[in-house]
């Protein structure tokens, strides 16, 4: 096993071992559950399928679970000082970055399959009628799109894990970039072209799920979020090298 | 030599840790350093684990420098720092053999070695125990072992024996003189008596310059930790030009 998989290992065990894990994941269920919700009872009578409606309530949430699943990687390493052990172990700062990012992702992926029991297990018993229009391929395209989402928002947390020597401001920084930043460009974009629609997609990430889940799958989303997702991995092993020659 | 140490200058800001450090280590040694509070011994400790970049100089290792091919030196080092960090979480076993799996021993030899440097640190009785539940002596000792654990080359301890009790620290020094049968082992300290007894050399760090570099071996121990607690202490000067000279002691 390379270093990178025994460091996933006890990132992910120490991570299922802790509460705070499972109350970020019970509040993000409860969050995207409420979104739902509200979701159907607007959306009753339309045309927007569910498992749409589903995908577009839990992609505002997970820029929320993934800033708080990642707070700790690093900077929690930096408080206690085993960051110093771990960078003077023969493993390189790439596989540091890869290992952290893993287990980071495992635990946003459990959030994400939990809340998918709402569209598959939940809906159905609760409420079979709204539940007989729901097909298992839009939802998959659904989740897969999700996961792309959180492979981004994830890799930009660890990034701000390491920047950033609070917690706090780890994730405040996190939900910064993936949350009010997309927001703010979509706002502007708006302003600035009034012909272009966007009222309709809301927050980006959403909107690009919902259509996924919809039928309407794109592959330049899949390369951007692809992309800047590894942009945001390299960028935070070159601050782990930097890092490295600063500290003191 | 097994270990070159040429020139290092590393600065914070405006203020210089380390200037002009140089000596060397020889295989089997025991290098002891010493010095007063903020005298430069974990920079110096965190350049020799490169885990710092000098400003100038090298540390050279087997011919090639660390700073070159940082996680093949890291393969045949062993560090303890400073504020000996360990995961709190994690029971004494499991982190020794997560240690010893990240430094790529294998899940047979890690098993192995762990259960020799329990026995070696004094850490079977607490091996089930979580780290966060330790005293800072038996925290101390986890981090010995493993720092010892991959049996490497090069071994860095930066002030091991602090917190220690006397059987403990007794205990580990003989734990750290059996490891200079294999390994290049240079420490820090405050203790001068004690690290008389396994140091087969000194160096004396002030304000990041060396300024004495002493034999230990073969000279009254009495003499040896009166000399070296006054160069310590900035009393004695009159051996810097043996210093200057390359630190050869």
């Amino acid at each position: 096993m390379t270093g990178a998989g025994v460091l996933f290992q006890r990132e992910a065990r120490a991570a299922f071992a802790s509460v705070s894990f499972y109350v970020q994941a019970a509040a993000f269920l409860a969050a995207s559950g409420w979104s739902l919700v509200d979701a159907l009872r607007r959306g009753e009578g339309g045309f927007v399928l569910v498992p749409a409606l589903w995908v577009g309530s839990v992609a505002f949430w997970l820029p929320f679970l993934s800033a708080l699943t990642t707070m700790r990687s690093f900077s929690a390493e930096r408080a206690s000082g085993t960051l110093e052990t771990l960078l003077t172990a023969p493993i390189s700062e790439s596989q540091v970055v890869w290992g952290k990012f893993q287990s980071a992702f495992l635990m946003g992926f459990t959030g994400l399959a939990l809340a998918g029991l709402a569209p598959t297990v939940l809906l159905p018993w609760l409420s079979p009628r709204l539940a007989d229009g729901i097909a298992a391929w839009p939802l998959v395209a659904g989740i897969v799109t999700l996961m792309i989402q959180l492979a981004l928002w994830t890799a930009v947390g660890i990034f701000f894990s390491l920047a950033c020597e609070q917690q706090a401001a780890a994730a405040a920084c996190s939900l910064f970039v993936c949350l009010v930043v997309p927001l703010a460009v979509e706002a502007a974009a708006g302003a600035w072209f009034p012909g272009v629609s966007l009222a309709a997609a809301g927050f980006p990430a959403a909107g690009w799920a919902a259509d996924a889940a919809s039928g309407l799958l794109a592959l330049a989303p899949v390369v951007c979020y692809g992309a800047a997702a590894r942009g945001f991995l390299f960028l935070t092993t070159l601050l782990l090298e930097a890092r490295q020659i600063r500290t003191g | 030599m097994l270990f070159e140490v040429r020139q290092i200058v590393r600065r914070y800001g405006q203020r210089t840790a380390l200037d002009g450090v140089s000596f060397d280590v020889a295989p089997g040694e025991v290098v002891g350093v010493l010095g007063a509070n903020g005298a430069g011994k974990t920079t110096l400790m965190r350049v020799l684990a490169a885990y710092l970049q000098p400003e100038s100089g090298d540390v050279v290792f087997d011919g090639r420098s660390v700073f070159a091919d940082k996680v093949g030196y890291y393969g045949v080092l062993g560090y303890l720092p400073e504020r000996c960090p360990l995961y709190d979480d994690m029971r004494v076993g499991d982190y020794l053999a997560f240690r010893g799996r990240l430094r790529g021993l294998g899940w047979r030899r890690t098993a192995r070695r762990v259960k020799d440097v329990a026995a070696a640190c004094g850490l079977n009785e607490v091996i089930r125990r979580p780290v966060g539940a330790l005293s800072a002596g038996f925290r101390r000792r986890v981090g010995l072992a493993d720092a010892i654990l991959a049996q490497p080359k090069v071994l860095l301890l930066d002030d091991p024996f602090a917190g220690l009790d006397l059987a403990h620290g007794q205990a580990l020094r003989q734990t750290v003189a059996a490891m200079s049968v294999r390994s290049a082992v240079i420490l820090t300290g405050h203790d001068v008596a004690g690290m008389a007894e396994i140091c087969t050399r000194f160096l004396v760090l002030r304000d990041g310059r060396l300024v004495t570099a002493r034999r230990a071996t073969g000279c009254d121990t009495g003499v040896l930790v009166r000399t070296l607690s006054r160069a310590v202490a900035g009393l004695d000067t009159d051996e810097v030009s043996v210093a200057a000279q390359g630190g050869g002691g």
